[in-house]
């Protein structure tokens, strides 16, 4: 009897064995769960409907818990002045605030560190363990955020929001925001802030060299390339009189060029990436070809331009030492500068100044910015849709959305904005740059073919581009040979994807 | 007589009888053992076992946020195969792994046929200061090395301008990229390859040496022939160990060549997998590369092992 009970090594490894092969075959059996959420998904966007007409009710009936994931955005706390604060400082407060006037709702929060957010949020789409409610940035899908968006509707897994959207919102915040969140003709995410494409000017370097006058003047700032060359010049020399310079007017990297220089800087010029409707790469367009030539000049024949196309961090650190009088960046620059100062890190004087690109003459003069959004995500349960829905609402209120007067972002409401900068260079972009046309999403709207984005994104599109300004930069191959075989190749990418119906 | 009376013991009923002896048959039979192993072979199933063959059911389904995740056989297999981004990470991860792995064991096995040569003391010394950087994280070293690569500001640079040499873009050009960062491996990370050998080193009987002495052979040839037949087990080990982490390096490219470095010159097949996985959220394709990521491992090691092992008797 006691025999038959005994756990013998074969017995021990017998049973491990069966355990191996149930996991093994939970792991390939895992198909059917998709199947029975996107059951689940279905029924959530029949609710998604319910949602929006039920969300004026100010809270849940029964107790809800809406999940609510986002990357460390209020870097200064809850006052926006405090350079040290808790990277969750301000959620916390804001979830306080909100659970206070909604009993019964709990609100999940969580700050996921950059480093780890895309890795976190992508897993999370994967694994259909999403939260209710999502930040969603430049981060979330590379060149093709766009596209990511129309993939995820087609996917089932976010929810509509027209019905949240009241006509004073569609007033208070851009046309060009909303067309970004929008798809089939239905909106899908909240336009939170934006954070414009500048360049970055030292002005003490200009005031040192006597040049400040090749700046562009008040209060547009507008200037052309051929003003951005010469002012480059002025301010590209060697402090110890030698013939190589060791102060150079511009900075660029080899990573992080398309939103600095591939993007904003191209399309200033003339020059192209996509087709309106996203369907054809225009990398070959005689004037994309011709900004790239123009680039290759500024390093090797005019010799403004940092060469060998350094590391971000390397441009970075640069332009603090004074080594860089200009660079391609976003107005966080100002709150980094401001706090190196303090610190000592940073060796004043460095007055900061903001631009837009320089632009050809015949081309519009724009800015590059795009939003970041906060999505709404499906759920099965009505409660939690609507209880979601509610608290989107209050994130993006106009009190709320002052908050993001800290680390260089914009509220995208006006009434938000108005009034809210004091300093010169912010107030510049408020009331000069952002109300300009978009450029960001010219070619790449958020109506984009789900399938061609993501053929693009198949294709690596964003290493294609890379590869250009480094073959280009690093004298690898000429603009046209770069650019001619990366469309060729986009566009082979593309015909096939779409032609399979 | 006195007549002494053994004390009585107390009478254990035939249940507890019982129970103290399968007690104690239990606690002899080193039954309880399976309780110790049971928490990391439920762990080893659920992380290591689950997730191959979950991977293994991705490569062969075009996975989907929501919905029925078809099977597409080896359609991604053929994807992969095709895609001249794999073949081009693959020659990376092969030239990081034979300079890095070769490289590192000979320099390993150099320093520690010095270290023999002196007293027990100044040999723990050296094992010691070899081996100290190996408790410094991977993301530690790689911050140190950014500084000493850094074009304008970095050390090396600043030394070979002393040299009227430079400076070289040492992580910022395709052509020095990788070359830069095996240098950075070769250059340290051996501690543990040293305190491996010089232990099998000290394993070494000192009258093979004294015979071979007699012999009349040279500390060339005894290293040679004597000392060198009896490391290979160690050798063969550490050639393993170093071509499987090799295979996966991926911090140290993460860190100090963002984007797979210039022109994806030191893009391993360990950062493809995950900018496929996680930056294009290929993650059928991911699947599918770490798959075969895994065959070559094992090819190289097989080889490896029939190659370099041999039963050696003395």
């Amino acid at each position: 009897m006691e025999g038959k009970r005994r756990l013998t090594r074969r017995s021990f490894f017998r049973g491990s064995g069966v355990l191996a092969a149930g996991a093994a075959l939970a792991a390939c059996g895992a198909t059917a769960t998709p199947q029975a959420v996107q059951e689940t998904v279905a029924t959530g966007v029949t609710v998604a409907v319910e949602t929006v007409v039920a969300v004026a009710s100010p809270a849940a009936q029964s107790p809800v818990t809406v999940s609510w994931w986002t990357p460390p955005l209020w870097a200064l706390g809850v006052g926006g002045n405090t350079p040290d604060a808790p990277p969750d400082a301000w959620v916390k407060d804001a979830v306080a605030r909100y659970q206070e006037s909604h009993p019964g709702v709990t609100i999940d929060a969580q700050v996921i560190p950059w480093g780890e957010w895309n890795q976190k949020v992508l897993t999370s789409f994967a694994t259909q363990s999403w939260p209710n409610l999502v930040y969603r940035g430049l981060t979330t899908g590379d060149t093709t955020a766009a596209g990511n968006m129309a993939l995820n509707v087609d996917a089932g897994i976010v929810a509509p929001i027209d019905d949240i959207i009241t006509g004073e919102d569609k007033e208070d915040i851009g046309k060009a925001d909303w067309d970004l969140c929008a798809y089939k003709g239905q909106i899908w995410s909240w336009p939170l802030f934006t954070d414009p494409s500048i360049l970055v000017i030292n002005k003490s370097i200009f005031q040192e060299k006597g040049v400040e006058d090749l700046l562009p003047k008040e209060p547009e700032r507008k200037w052309t390339y051929e003003d951005f060359l010469t002012a480059a010049k002025a301010v590209t020399y060697s402090t110890s009189g030698g013939s190589e310079p060791d102060v150079y007017g511009l900075g660029l990297s080899g990573d992080s060029q398309f939103y600095f220089s591939m993007g904003y800087m191209l399309l200033a010029y003339g020059g192209k990436k996509y087709s309106k409707d996203g369907l054809k790469v225009l990398f070959d367009d005689p004037l994309t070809i011709e900004y790239l030539e123009f680039m290759k000049a500024l390093q090797d024949e005019h010799k403004v331009m940092v060469p060998n196309l350094p590391p971000g961090n390397d441009v970075k650190q640069y332009f603090y030492d004074k080594k860089v009088a200009m660079r391609m960046w976003w107005c966080g620059i100002a709150s980094e500068i401001e706090s190196g100062l303090a610190t000592g890190k940073i060796q004043g004087p460095f007055e900061l100044m903001f631009l837009g690109s320089p632009n050809q003459p015949d081309v519009p003069y724009r800015r590059h910015a795009g939003a970041n959004e906060l999505t709404l995500m499906q759920t099965p349960d009505p409660g939690t849709l609507r209880a979601s829905g509610d608290f989107l609402r209050f994130l993006t209120d106009t009190e709320n959305s002052k908050a993001w007067k800290q680390g260089g972002f914009f509220p995208t409401r006006k009434s938000a904005g108005q009034g809210l900068f004091d300093d010169p260079n912010f107030v510049w972009v408020t009331d000069n740059l952002l109300p300009l046309e978009d450029c960001y999403w010219d070619d790449q709207a958020g109506g984009m073919n789900p399938k061609a984005a993501n053929a693009l994104a198949d294709a690596k599109i964003d290493d294609m581009v890379q590869n250009v300004w480094q073959l280009v930069m690093l004298g690898k191959a000429t603009p046209e040979e770069a650019l001619g075989n990366a469309a060729a190749e986009a566009n082979a990418a593309l015909e096939v994807a779409l032609s399979a119906g | 007589m006195a007549t002494i009376t053994k004390p009585a013991l107390p009478q254990l009923s035939s249940s507890q009888a019982s129970r103290s002896t399968r007690h104690t048959r239990w606690r002899r039979s080193n039954k309880w053992a399976y309780l110790f192993i049971a928490a990391p072979m439920t762990e080893f199933l659920i992380f290591s076992v689950y997730m191959i063959f979950s991977t293994l059911r991705m490569s062969v389904v075009r996975t989907a946020y929501s919905g029925p995740e078809p099977f597409v056989g080896l359609a991604n297999y053929q994807s992969v195969l095709t895609d001249s981004g794999f073949w081009h990470s693959l020659q990376i991860t092969l030239t990081y792994t034979v300079v890095t792995v070769l490289g590192g064991i000979f320099i390993a096995l150099t320093v520690s046929e010095l270290i023999m040569r002196f007293g027990t003391r100044t040999q723990t010394f050296f094992k010691a200061s070899y081996y100290l950087p190996a408790v410094v994280s991977a993301v530690v070293v790689s911050m140190v090395w950014i500084w000493l690569f850094q074009q304008w500001y970095g050390l090396l640079n600043y030394l070979l301008g002393l040299v009227s040499l430079g400076p070289v873009p040492w992580l910022s050009h395709p052509d020095s990229a990788l070359r830069s960062l095996m240098l950075m491996s070769l250059a340290g990370g051996h501690g543990g390859s040293i305190v491996f050998i010089t232990a099998a080193m000290g394993g070494v009987p000192t009258t093979l040496y004294d015979a071979a002495k007699v012999d009349g052979a040279g500390e060339w040839t005894r290293f040679w022939r004597v000392t060198l037949p009896l490391l290979r087990p160690t050798l063969v080990y550490l050639f393993i160990m170093g071509v499987i982490g090799s295979f996966q390096v991926f911090t140290t490219i993460y860190l100090m060549t963002p984007g797979g470095g210039p022109l994806q010159s030191t893009q391993t097949i360990g950062y493809l997998i995950y900018t496929t996985a996680f930056v294009r959220t290929n993650f059928d394709l991911a699947a599918t590369q770490s798959i075969l990521l895994a065959v070559v491992i094992l090819t190289f090691s097989v080889i490896q092992y029939r190659v370099l092992s041999v039963d050696i008797e003395y």
